[in-house]
């Protein structure tokens, strides 16, 4: 007869007490495992989400700086390469260069790999009087795009003006009841109207542009030009010293002047967009971190309330278990078994208990969390975590130390009972 | 051998006192069989609680096997009931999950029994229990309940045996069988005190005492 003997019949005998204990720790760790499962889970689809989500906003963050490049390519060009001689202060106050350069600088600059510049425009530009129409126009010879040989051809920003044709202004193409497709007279030639451009509100509105070598030609400054026009590119060393430096060791006869304010504009645009795309990501982020934090919280306080209920009603049983054992008790101490083997006897029983529930709580939790997923997430079984044998662990040595700590007093009751006032209630 | 001298219990209850025992004497030499005889409340039980070295006396002193049992303490008392007492209730006492085989073992969850099982198939046999040792209690008999309880109670061949009204719930043919297997037991050397007011109990006893409020009045 040995005691394993005794409590597997005790428990066989008494299979609704203990099968409440079991139930009442099934019941906590089910709550526990579940918790943890569901928390496991959403942490890890909450990373799945971060990472999609941070794809999807890298996505958007792209599109927009595209779109900013766009729209701010209207802003015009950030870098000017002037004639070295060209008096800045006449610059300013005429708003052109009337100083010239050679056209070949442009083709040296392209053909230099300077990769602080790029979208390089000459062109050839004055003011000067318009004797057909007795007004004054600001006259821009231009070429187009100077292909970089050191980088893949861009859709250029500006198209050139065939050799014939003219762009005018608004305000020009107004005053002077200029269509597309009429005609012009500048200086003895005649010139087809390519297009007349959209009011803009600066001298815009009052300019011509036409082909570069007919400017020359018509200017007399052939083979010259008065500016070069470039967009600065958005990397790290297109600060306005690099920007100078690079073009002035091509070009030492140039001086470069820095648009500061449209490539301010620019960067700002870009700096926004990537502001506003870290902002929709933290906003995302510390939304996940709230709804985790929330249900953390809630977690907090249920399970180890749930644990301290399911505790008690352990506790509760074991008394009554042991009450219900008053008379069994009484004689096995006064057959000479020891307090200690008595105690050691009901606390083994709630350590079983403790097992049992806590395999079938483990089972039950997990199943509960996976079906709750299951449901969540209309039936991927990519939600589901995987089985945490660490936790499980964990739980079936943990529950059955607590549910023999919920037996404690009982037993301890137990054992110290006097085995003479169950004998003498004869 | 079993020696009581000058033993006074008394209890408290609600404010009353009620001397269980009042200076009661008794010597049981092994091989013999004890039995006092008296009415009910007279002390018989509480006799046999302190001879058993369950209820510490107010005075007087118990020795067993030459030791005084309430001189150990609990956890040592305990072991010494187990190897050297052996115990009959009028209620049986029988564990109601077990089999009549398993209460006969119940002792060797006490103490090392090596060879508990062929003494419990020996006694199960002697005492006429074979066709009921997979039974559990409430599918016995009362007298076959007594026989399990006695079998228990000498499994471990304790040298002292204390019956409380052992025949107080059995019929004539029972309670005969039952006071010839303790009568037995004694015979084999074994020293049985036996309380009871069953009169039958003085064919098989070596001297019968009567009690009467706490005290022992008369010897035959």
């Amino acid at each position: 007869m040995s005691v394993w003997r005794l409590i597997a019949k005790e428990i066989a005998y008494r299979r609704w007490n203990f099968a409440l204990a079991v139930l009442a720790v099934a019941v906590a760790v089910a709550c526990l495992v579940g918790e943890l499962v569901l928390l496991a889970a959403h942490e890890s689809q909450a990373e799945g989400l971060a990472d999609s989500q941070e794809a999807r906003a890298r996505g958007r963050t792209e599109r927009l700086q595209d779109d900013y490049r766009v729209i701010t390519k209207g802003l015009g060009y950030n870098v000017l390469v002037l004639p070295k001689e060209q008096d800045l202060a006449e610059f300013h106050l005429l708003g052109y260069a009337t100083a010239t350069m050679p056209e070949t600088n442009v083709a040296r600059l392209a053909a230099a790999s300077v990769i602080t510049v790029q979208h390089l425009l000459p062109t050839l530009q004055q003011k000067l009087q318009w004797p057909e129409k007795k007004t004054s126009i600001m006259l821009i010879g231009t070429r187009g795009e100077a292909p970089l040989s050191h980088r893949d051809p861009k859709k250029p920003i500006r198209e050139a003006v065939p050799a014939g044709e003219a762009v005018v202004g608004h305000v020009l193409a107004q005053g002077m009841g200029l269509a597309p497709g009429g005609t012009l007279a500048l200086r003895g030639r005649t010139f087809r109207v390519r297009e007349v451009r959209p009011p803009v509100g600066n001298e815009d509105d009052v300019t011509i542009w036409i082909n570069l070598a007919e400017a020359q030609e018509l200017l007399g400054k052939p083979g010259r030009i008065s500016a070069i026009l470039a967009l600065s590119c958005f990397c790290a060393e297109a600060t306005p010293e690099g920007i100078r430096r690079e073009v002035t060791r091509v070009l030492p006869d140039t001086q470069v002047l820095e648009l500061s304010a449209q490539a301010a504009t620019r960067r700002a645009a870009r700096a926004r967009a990537a502001a506003h795309s870290a902002e929709t990501l933290a906003d995302e982020a510390a939304g996940r971190l709230a709804a985790r934090a929330q249900r953390a919280a809630f977690a907090a306080w249920m399970v180890p309330l749930v644990i301290v209920a399911c505790t008690v009603w352990v506790g509760v049983l074991a008394l009554a278990n042991v009450r219900e054992r008053r008379d069994e008790i009484g004689i096995l101490r006064a057959l000479g078994v020891g307090a200690r083997r008595v105690f050691s006897l009901l606390v083994a029983r709630s350590l079983l208990s403790g097992l049992g529930g806590a395999a079938a709580g483990c089972a039950a939790g997990y199943a509960l969390g996976a079906t709750w997923l299951w449901r969540e997430s209309a039936g991927e079984a990519a939600a589901l975590p995987p089985f945490d044998a660490l936790m499980a662990a964990g739980v079936l040595i943990l529950a059955p130390l607590v549910s023999a700590a919920a037996a404690l007093v009982p037993a301890m009751l137990a054992a110290h009972q006097d085995p003479a006032d169950v004998l003498r209630e004869e | 051998m079993l020696r009581i001298e000058e033993l006074t219990k008394t209890y408290r209850a609600s404010g009353r006192q009620v001397r269980a025992l009042d200076g009661v004497s008794i010597q049981v030499a092994p091989g013999e069989l004890v039995a006092v005889e008296g009415p009910s409340g007279c002390g018989k039980t509480t006799l046999l609680l302190v001879a058993g070295a369950l209820l510490r006396p107010d005075g007087g002193q118990v020795t067993l096997a030459g030791q005084d049992p309430y001189a150990l303490a609990p956890e040592a008392r305990a072991r010494f009931r187990a190897e050297h007492i052996g115990f009959v209730f009028q209620q049986f006492h029988l564990v109601p999950y077990l089999s009549a085989l398993d209460n006969i073992l119940a002792p060797a969850l006490a103490r090392d029994l090596p060879e508990a099982r062929g003494r419990a198939d020996e006694l199960v046999e002697r005492l006429g229990l074979s066709a009921r040792r997979g039974h559990v209690p409430a599918e016995l008999s009362t007298g076959e309940r007594q026989r399990a309880a006695l079998a228990r109670a000498i499994l471990g061949r304790p040298p002292v045996l204390l019956a409380d009204e052992p025949t107080g719930n059995l019929d004539e043919e029972n309670g005969r069988a039952v006071l010839g297997h303790l009568a037995d037991y004694a015979a084999g050397g074994a020293a049985v005190l036996l309380v009871t007011h069953d009169p039958r109990a003085a064919g098989y006893a070596a001297r019968v005492l009567l009690m009467e409020a706490g005290r022992i009045r008369d010897g035959r």
